[in-house]
Parts: C-alpha cells; structure tokens; sequence
C-alpha cells in the first residue's frame, strides 16, 4: 500500500520522511499537511509577522525536504529537528529585526474609539513583546519562546536545543528577567498597572 | 525582599504571562498558496535528486580516471604543462641552453676511433 494513501494518519513521520527520500512524492504531501501547521503557528507566535512566518515556514520545510535522503533513522525525532531549524530561523530573522528597530519604534495606541482602542493596545502588546524578545541574547530567546509560547517542557527543549535540563533552566530564567526588565518602562503604556 | 519589591515582582511576571498568553493564540492554518509553494519546493528537490542519481551511476573508465586527475580544469593544465615541455624539449630558449650549460657543463664529442680506422679505409688508396 502506498504509504501517502494509508488512512492510518498514525504513520510515524520519519517513515513518511524516508519514504519521500525514495521518490515518494505523496509523503511529502502528508508531511506537509501535518506538520506546516506546526512549524507556521512556531513562528508566527515567535515573530508576530505572518508573511515573515510564512516564509521560515517555507524555508524550514525545504531544509526538511533536503535533508529527507540523508535522513538518520532513531537519531532524532522530525518534530524536534523541525522546532530547531525553525527557532533558528526566527532567531536569525529577529537579530536582523532588532538591528533595524528601536524598542520604542514599535507603534502606541492612537486611536480612542472602544473597541479600536482595545485592539490596538492587543497588537501593541505582542509587538512590545516581539521586539523585547529581538534584544535578548539568541538562546535565551529560543528557551523563552519554546517554553512560553510553545508551552514545551524543559526536557523537550533540552533535546531540541541540544543542551542540559539546567542550562534550560539557566536561560529561560534569564530570559524572563530580561524580558522584565526590558518592559519595565512601558508598563503603563502597555496597561499593566491597571491589570 | 521587602513587600513592596516582591508587590512589583508578582505584578511584572503577571504582565509577561499576560503578554505571552497573548502571543500564545491559535494562528490560522497555512494558505492554500503557502502550501503550494512548499509541495513545489518537495517537487523540485525530488527532482533534483533523481537527475543527479542517473549522472553518478554513469561513470566510466575514462570519467574515474578524469575525476582522479581532478576534473577538465586539472586536465587542461595537464595537457598545458605537456605541451610546454615539448616545446621546450625540442627549441629550448637562449636563456635556457645558458643555464643547462653553467649547470651540467659544455657537452663536447670526442671521438676515440677514427671513422677511417673502423671502416677500414687506412691506407687504401
């Protein structure tokens, strides 16, 4: 049975990965369907840009897609390789932010109507966020957004980033206080202090 | 860590899980046109290997024996380098023939028989 077609959605994704190696285009369809999803809502979360996340969607897939022949049975799983190459693109592309943006480029609430102004407060929030994210070192980054905004454990982000339980630890704890400190400033901005 | 301070603590953590709870929202699946262009990119890495696989079987004697010479550029200064030492070989320049000579020395003939005497021709006549 051709393994694309197999109605068994439980076909593990390295079978599917290998089998794309070999010419199986299908797989590569099914791959995609399952795990773009994933690898979008990761970058979108970590960036807060939709075109910017559709394109390290696209980028970290074709790096799946090229590393399919090669492709190591039992040395790591696919969803693990893929939060790697996908935490390191963002990375990648939020050092470039932070390089062209100041923190207090990121647009403020103008508009007073109800509803508008609410709105408005929500995207200035994520893009204070975002761009707090861009100004802390690489890793701390990658650890913060894998356990907040991904909600890994820290033995998941371990593997993905390669490191030790503690490191993770070390970072992520870090990160938060980095983070704190670099919003600190903006919290009536931001309306937290009402919260 | 007084009161205060630790007030402040629990009201900047709020506001980063605020924040985060916020960026953690469910984003909108991929756009058919995001998925095309991930299945084309499947496509044509697929395709790229198969092309190359049929290149890399083909391989004869001739192209081993290229690709341990290094290739066509490594072949062309081979073939360079031969045809400058022939040229060499057969119309060596000034400048050479003065350099071999203070190095191996003037070549000189000395003949040891004469012809006449090998030949037999002494004293015919």
């Amino acid at each position: 049975m051709d393994i694309a077609t197999d109605p068994d959605t439980l076909t593990p994704d390295e079978a599917l990965l290998v089998a794309y190696g070999n010419g199986d285009r299908d797989a590569a369809r099914v791959l995609a369907e399952r795990l773009s999803p994933r690898v979008l809502g990761q970058a979108f979360r970590m960036l807060g840009d939709r075109t910017e996340a559709e394109d390290v969607t696209q980028e970290a897939m074709l790096r799946l897609w090229k590393i399919a022949a090669d492709w190591r049975q039992g040395e790591a799983q696919v969803t693990t390789w893929l939060y790697r190459v996908t935490a390191n693109l963002c990375t990648d592309r939020l050092r470039r932010r932070s390089r062209s943006m100041a923190l207090d480029d990121v647009a403020e609430p103008e508009d007073d109507r109800p509803g508008v102004a609410d709105q408005m407060q929500h995207d200035s929030r994520l893009a204070a966020l975002h761009a707090a994210l861009a100004s802390l070192p690489e890793r701390q980054a990658q650890a913060v957004a894998l356990r907040h905004l991904e909600g890994l454990g820290n033995p998941e982000i371990a593997q993905i980033m390669d490191i030790s339980l503690e490191a993770v630890e070390s970072l992520t704890a870090r990160g938060k206080r980095a983070l704190t400190a670099i919003l600190a400033g903006r919290k009536a901005e931001l309306g937290f202090q009402d919260d | 860590m007084t009161d205060l301070d630790r007030k402040d603590q629990d009201q900047d953590d709020a506001g980063l899980e605020t924040l985060f709870a916020l960026a953690r929202a469910p984003v909108d699946p991929p756009s058919r046109e995001l998925m095309a262009r991930i299945l084309a990119d499947a496509a044509a890495v697929d395709s790229g290997r198969t092309q190359m696989a049929p290149q890399a079987a083909r391989g004869g004697l001739f192209s081993g024996l290229m690709a341990a010479l290094g290739g066509w550029p490594a072949l062309g200064g081979l073939a360079a380098a031969t045809v400058a030492g022939l040229w060499i070989g057969i119309a060596p320049p000034s400048g050479l023939t003065g350099l071999t000579d203070a190095v191996w020395g003037t070549s000189t003939t000395i003949s040891v028989f004469s012809v006449d005497d090998v030949l037999g021709s002494e004293g015919q006549g």
